[in-house]
């Protein structure tokens, strides 16, 4: 422990999010203490594991919360798949005059357990993406993490009812097209019928 | 002691498996997301970085067949392992720097070795996460069972650490086999045969 906290580099030289493997580019030679050092973090709480138990970590600084890109770093280095989604999409491209509490994204891990602040994680079957690529639902990206077009967002809401979507008057239906909302619809439709979803 | 050396050896393929199964899991998924992007704005970054991924995948999925041939002992091998010993000779010994910077920015070339040790890598921090959840649920409600759990996690943590430090072949020899296996997975993929693995999200 003692060679630990000699060799122990400043948590302030790391940035707010980070995964183990940086931390043990700051030890080259001595990435064994890398793990005794992340625990130590851990124990004293200066530092939160993303997702448990993924190697990615943030640090708690009281007084100041993580920001929109913070988090997308975070979520990013945690979940390959991480796709944003909902109303978190639609404020984010200017189409809702509500703004989401939570930024819902989808993975298509089955283990949700994070433990960011403001992140809600949703499940979608492995053919969910391949029907995002075939309505071209993607509209760009929010600090590299990837959004669904709104069409698709309100296709997606629509087909699996398990996200936030702000009121009707809150979006701006002028803006979307009928045309690419029904392709949208379309090709999540055979995921909807599989999970099970009553069309009525 | 033979058969505790053929035990160990089978453990460390099956690690080496389990390794390359991780992280042709994650390579897919990243796949899959920038096929979708790709598709929906059709912007040249993310064709570049499609194409690079699925050169990434095919060498791991030629990696992982040939581990799996190794553990069944399959008859072609010893052939494949004397092409893969002469093509080694004309591999080139300096290893393009590791990773070669892609004009589109974060993108990086891998060597085939840097793959897959990347790969094991990979595999060491995911145990390592595993570890550290499970030290800090002890450290705040320390349990048996959690400890006999630990100690597993520890045991084979250590495995995957040597399967890193001494489990790859030599550089040359590792792209050739990858090189070899790739080739002929794409002709059997041209040929309509069936590709071994995997386990992707959107192929």
């Amino acid at each position: 422990m003692l060679a630990a906290n000699r060799l122990a580099p400043a948590l302030e030289s790391l940035p707010r999010v980070f995964a183990l493997s940086d931390l043990k580019q700051l030890l080259p030679g001595e990435e064994d203490q890398a793990l005794d050092v992340a625990l130590r973090w851990l124990e004293a709480g200066v530092i939160k594991q993303v997702a448990p138990p993924r190697p990615v970590f943030f640090k708690l600084i009281l007084g100041e919360e993580l920001d929109d890109a913070d988090r997308c770093r975070a979520l990013l280095r945690a979940f390959p798949s991480l796709v944003m989604v909902a109303g978190s999409a639609l404020w984010r491209q200017g189409l809702s005059a509500q703004r989401d509490t939570l930024l819902e994204c989808c993975v298509s891990e089955k283990e949700l357990n994070c433990s960011l602040p403001g992140v809600a994680l949703r499940w979608r079957p492995p053919a969910w993406w391949a029907a995002v690529r075939q309505a071209g639902g993607i509209a760009g990206d929010h600090h590299g993490v990837a959004m669904l077009t709104p069409e698709m967002a309100l296709a997606d809401a629509a087909a699996f009812r398990d996200v936030w979507m702000p009121d009707r008057e809150a979006v701006d239906w002028n803006q979307l097209s009928t045309a690419r909302l029904s392709e949208a619809t379309q090709q999540l439709l055979p995921l909807r019928e599989e999970s099970g979803v009553r069309s009525d | 002691m033979g058969t505790q050396s053929e035990a160990g050896r089978w453990r460390q393929q099956e690690l080496a498996l389990t390794a390359v199964e991780h992280r042709l899991q994650a390579l897919g998924e990243y796949l899959a997301v920038y096929r979708a992007s790709y598709a929906s704005s059709g912007e040249g970054r993310h064709y570049a970085r499609v194409r690079m991924l699925r050169k990434d995948i095919g060498r791991l999925r030629a990696w992982w067949w040939y581990l799996q041939a190794t553990r069944r002992g399959a008859s072609w091998l010893p052939l494949m392992n004397r092409l893969a010993g002469l093509l080694a000779m004309f591999v080139s010994p300096v290893r393009r720097a590791g990773r070669r910077r892609h004009s589109s920015g974060m993108l990086r070339h891998l060597t085939s070795h840097s793959l897959i040790e990347r790969a094991y890598a990979a595999l060491e921090d995911d145990l390592q996460g595993q570890l550290l959840t499970l030290r800090l649920a002890q450290y705040q409600r320390p349990t048996d069972s959690r400890s006999r759990d630990i100690n597993i996690l520890q045991r084979r943590l250590e495995e995957v650490a040597a399967l890193r430090r001494s489990g790859l072949p030599e550089p040359r020899r590792l792209t050739a086999i990858c090189h070899l296996l790739y080739r002929v997975m794409t002709v059997r993929q041209w040929l309509g045969l069936q590709l071994p693995l995997a386990n992707l999200v959107d192929r």
